[in-house]
């Protein structure tokens, strides 16, 4: 359902992605893992042109984009097949909970505001939120923000739900709640995306894993076969030095 | 002259004076309007780094925001009396310098003036909004337009108010410059009944004591819509 050939995206001088491909089926839950400064954030912001590839061909369900003769339609008509879910949450700063998934709903997906404020107050009832409707980003906190930010990517029902460490922000006492709503919206067949340094979260949560490391795919397989039975020295040395520790309950 | 200050004639020249508050009070309100509107738009070629007009008025801004007000006020009054008449005649219209309004060439002066200094208020604005915040109106399906309507101008627009205070302020005094080009504001309409009989002291005090009244009650004012936007400033800090 996603296809992503030859993607190259260079900051002046630096190549920091080299030629990216893979592809992503409906229903996967796919985690791209890799050291700081990799390129997985580049990455996952080319999928919907926040970042503008030099080349390369995105797929993303019906639409077909190719880097280099993409048009202003085209990134709108791609950006509508997909959401993301920010490191920083990066909530509308003026606007209230509710208004926060309201938005794009009623502006970019045209959909009625009685109609985009029912399935806003639903979704953030889902994420524990029913109480802070009114309530504007300065008044909540890390964790609630970042419910905010998964009930504002799932509103526009996507096709794909981009993340980009959505916990790294976060007190350690919260991460495991925000990893649990990602994992239920996995569980409900949504399509995701998912950058995370949470190694035991990607293990359980995703079926396909991919690890990058300096803006090339050096490995791609299920958790299974990249955690337990990479042959890749560049993945089996990332792994040693992050925080996975096999535990058998989550293969057996 | 018998006496030093004619306190009777004072209250003469405070009418005359006040009877022109209107005067001032357009100008400015005008000024500060087409102010808003001409430096937002150059704000925003400025800070998306529109390409030829961003350049162009990055010189503009840094040449006019020298100008004195009353040299500006000065120029704009000196091209009009020489090219107004001229340019009815070519259109065909009936109507001279002589009979134009000269308040409206001090809106179109202190209009330029104001578009400068309120571009640059603005763009300070504008740039101190996170670049996030354009990120997350992009990802759920914003355009551009919309992005800067409902996300990024509502942020950026309550941290340029109190600037834009000191703009109405600073108006309302330039003003009193506009009486150099033969506008009829407080300070000249002050003066009119002291043209009269040399009687300056009383006209002059006339006009310092309604500028200031002006001021001071249109400062109360501002300060309540100040207070209302520093909560939205903190919102977004
Ligand atoms: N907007 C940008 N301008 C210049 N360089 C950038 C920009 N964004 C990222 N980079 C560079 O690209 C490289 C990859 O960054 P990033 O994609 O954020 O990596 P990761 O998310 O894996 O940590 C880094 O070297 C970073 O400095
Ligand atoms: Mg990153």
């Amino acid at each position: 359902m996603i296809e992503v050939k030859g993607l190259k995206k260079a900051f002046g001088q630096n190549q920091v992605l080299k030629g990216v491909g893979f592809h992503v089926n409906e229903g996967d839950v796919m985690t791209l893992l890799g050291v700081s400064g990799s390129g997985k954030t580049t990455l996952i912001r080319c999928l919907n042109y926040l970042e503008s590839p030099d080349e390369g061909v995105i797929r993303i369900d019906d639409r077909t984009v190719d880097a280099q003769k993409i048009t202003k339609k085209e990134i709108i008509e791609l950006r509508k097949k997909t959401a993301m879910v920010f490191q920083t949450y990066d909530l509308f700063l003026n606007l209230n909970a509710l208004q926060n998934v309201t938005e794009g709903l009623i502006r970019g997906g045209k959909i009625p505001k009685p109609d985009a404020e029912d399935i806003a107050r639903d979704l953030l009832e889902k994420v524990g939120l029913s109480a802070k409707l009114e309530s504007k980003p300065y008044q909540l906190s890390g964790g609630e923000q970042q419910r905010v930010g998964i009930a504002r990517a799932l509103a526009l029902c996507p096709k794909v739900i981009l993340f980009d460490e959505p916990t790294s922000a976060l007190d350690p006492e919260v991460i495991g709640e925000i990893l649990d709503i990602i994992k239920a919206v996995a569980r409900s067949g949504v399509t995701m995306i998912i950058v995370t340094h949470e190694m035991e979260f990607a293990f359980s949560v995703s079926n396909k894993v991919v690890f990058i490391d300096q803006g090339e795919i050096v490995e791609e397989g299920s958790p299974r076969e990249v955690f337990l039975e990479s042959s890749q020295e560049r993945t089996k040395s990332f792994l040693a030095r992050s925080n996975f520790r096999f535990q058998p309950e989550y293969y057996l | 002259m018998s006496t030093v200050f004619d306190f009777d004639f004072f209250i003469e020249c405070l009418k005359s004076g006040a009877a022109r508050i209107p005067v001032n009070l357009y100008v400015a309100a005008a000024s500060v309007f087409f102010g808003m509107i001409f430096g937002l738009i150059i704000a925003l070629i400025r800070v998306f780094r529109v390409p030829v007009l961003s350049p162009i008025f990055r010189w503009l801004v840094t040449i006019l925001k020298g100008v004195p007000v009353i040299l500006m006020l000065l120029v704009f009054y000196v091209l009009a009396a020489d090219y107004f008449n001229l340019i009815m005649e070519y259109f065909g219209i009936d109507y001279t310098f002589r009979q134009l309004n000269k308040a409206i060439i001090a809106i179109i002066a202190l209009s330029v003036l104001s578009s400068i200094g309120l571009s640059e208020s603005f763009r300070g604005a504008l740039a101190s909004v996170k670049k996030g915040q354009y990120d997350a109106a992009y990802s759920v399906w914003l355009t551009k337009r919309q992005a800067l309507v409902y996300v990024i101008i509502p942020q950026a627009f309550p941290i340029a108010v109190p600037t834009l205070c000191n703009y109405i302020i600073g108006m309302i005094k330039a003003g009193a410059l506009a009486a150099m080009i033969s506008v009829v504001d407080i300070m000249n309409g002050a003066l009119i009944p002291a043209n009269a009989n040399y009687r300056y002291l009383e006209g002059y005090t006339a006009a310092a004591l309604i500028y200031w009244v002006v001021c001071a009650t249109l400062e109360k004012v501002l300060n309540i819509a100040e207070k209302r936007f520093a909560s939205k400033v903190r919102e977004v800090a």
